[in-house]
């Protein structure tokens, strides 16, 4: 009688701990995943276009409701002071996989608008959240700092002062390329002699280190990642040179950041001086440099988001 | 007479297709330059491929490799985005949205009976060579991290815009058996190059 007794514990037991161990197992299957890369958005827009931008999502499933459009009710970008409301224009599967830890997620680029009343020509988001509502739930995900300024228009008039050479040169920081400089030249395609009273970067908190500035005779160094500290001795001077009549100048121009941010796109704004008059000139958004690998120390340290009931 | 002309044709067409090819042998790397010590399949001799064979030590079943360079770091050239001149007189107004990158992540090029088999945008080498070679090349996650941008810029008349990609790549090669029975079924080189960072590089110049 008691071998019965101890033989049905048992068997109670492993029945227990084997339904408990299915459960675990499917609630994980069904668990979605979702990751973002965080990065810094920063882009430039014309006055009379819309503010429109690309967010890379990484989800583990090809089945649920944050791909599916028709599910989608509301979005919004946010940071701890602003809200903006954005409408989904489109998910678009990129059929693309990426292994993070043991998990396979697939990639998806979601396209959006701001929309709503804005009433400022800059937007500046610190640590945005960008905010998915479904009829479910809602899916909060950091995708890191945001930046739009509108303008009236790019360039500067007749083209008399023209950016003429564009390159980027990285360091390496904590397992991702950054952008500590870049090679820009400058071509004065007037008559008259052009005072460049100014350059500027067009992200917060990040500027061209003047006292470090050198002028090339041609664009080029040798090596596009190079040793360079970041953040000592920010200096946000103002760059001031001249270019007489045609003249081309190339300069290499070191960045410092007051803070970690990842910057591989920025657009510029120049202000310049032609026969007494002063000019602002904007350069639209320049991708710089992407990165085709990224560090297993990188994706392994990505915060993952889950979700159950999805 | 004719066969001349077909001869000269041909030889014409060869050279045609031999040019097309950068000094890299791959279509979309005009230059690859080592930091350190680092050589290309094309620039070895066929003594330096056959002495690699001769490493390669005879096994049962399967796969056996000797490497030649193991994740080379260099940096490369690479093509032309795009490039549009202005001959008019009148600036010309340029509005470029650059969505997806036509380099992949890793190239690939074989020799001798090892062969690429490509299904849409995935190329792999034959029997499983690629699992092989895993895990020691490459030495990051390979993805390509989706940016796109957009550039809107004025062509004055008499000048060419033009957006070039270079970058960081490693290179990997080497020579490689495939025994059956401990008989040689398959042999050849093999060669992996795997971007690491592309940069973007524009330039304006004058046409006269």
């Amino acid at each position: 009688m008691k071998k019965i007794y101890v033989i049905s514990i048992c068997i109670t037991i492993v029945l227990v701990v084997t339904i408990g161990i299915l459960f675990i197992i499917k609630r994980h299957q069904n668990e979605l995943k979702v990751t973002v890369i965080p990065k810094d958005y920063h882009h430039l827009f014309l006055s009379n276009e819309e503010m429109a931008f690309d967010v890379e999502i990484l989800v583990n499933s090809k089945d649920s409701s944050l791909t599916n459009k028709e599910l989608i009710n509301k979005v919004y970008i946010k940071d701890q002071d602003q809200m903006y409301q954005l409408q989904l224009l489109q998910i678009k599967d990129l059929e693309k996989t990426l292994k993070i830890k043991s998990d396979i997620f697939h990639k998806y680029i979601f396209h959006f608008i701001l929309i709503g009343e804005i009433n400022n020509e800059a937007i500046n988001l610190n640590k945005a959240f960008l905010s998915i509502e479904t009829p479910k739930m809602t899916f909060d995900l950091y995708i890191g700092n945001v930046s739009f300024l509108k303008v009236l228009n790019f360039g500067s008039p007749n083209n008399e002062l023209a950016i003429n050479y564009l390159k980027g040169v990285t360091v390496e920081e904590n397992f991702r390329k950054k952008l500590c400089a870049i090679i820009i030249g400058f071509r004065n395609n007037s008559s008259s002699t052009i005072t460049v009273n100014n350059v500027e970067i067009i992200c917060e908190n990040i500027s061209f280190s003047n006292s470090e500035k050198i002028e090339l005779a041609e664009p080029k160094i040798d090596n596009l990642t190079i040793n360079y500290d970041l953040y000592t001795n920010y200096d946000n001077s103002k760059i001031y040179f001249n270019l007489n009549a045609n003249e081309v100048k190339y300069f290499l121009l070191p960045i410092k950041y007051l803070q970690p941010k990842y910057l591989s796109q920025c657009g510029f704004k120049i202000e310049y001086e032609k026969e007494g008059v002063s000019h602002v000139m904007y350069f639209d958004d320049f991708l710089f440099f992407t990165e085709q690998s990224l560090s297993h120390q990188l994706l392994n340290n990505l915060v993952i988001y889950l979700y159950g009931n999805h | 007479m004719k066969k001349l002309i077909v001869v000269l044709l041909l030889i014409f067409l060869f050279n045609l297709n031999a040019n097309s090819y950068s000094k890299t042998g791959y279509k979309n790397f005009k230059e690859i330059t080592f930091y350190n010590d680092g050589k290309l399949l094309v620039e070895m001799s066929q003594s330096e491929i056959d002495k690699g064979f001769k490493k390669v030590k005879r096994k049962f079943w399967g796969w056996q490799t000797h490497y030649f360079y193991l994740n080379e770091e260099a940096s490369f050239i690479g093509e032309e985005i795009f490039s549009r001149s202005n001959r008019s007189s009148t600036p010309y107004e340029f509005d470029y949205h650059l969505k997806e990158m036509t380099l992949s992540e890793r190239t690939r090029k074989a020799t001798g009976s090892i062969s690429i088999k490509t299904k849409g945008k995935m190329s792999k080498f034959d029997l499983n060579l690629d699992g092989e070679l895993k895990g020691e090349i490459g030495s990051k996650d390979s993805t390509t991290v989706t940016e796109e941008t957009k550039i809107k810029m004025q062509i004055m008349p008499n000048t060419k815009l033009t957006l070039r990609v270079a970058g960081e790549v490693y290179v990997s090669n080497g020579v490689a058996c495939y025994y059956v029975l401990g008989i040689t079924f398959k042999k050849g080189a093999w060669e992996t190059i795997d971007i690491s960072t592309l940069y973007y590089e524009l330039v304006e110049e004058n046409l006269i």
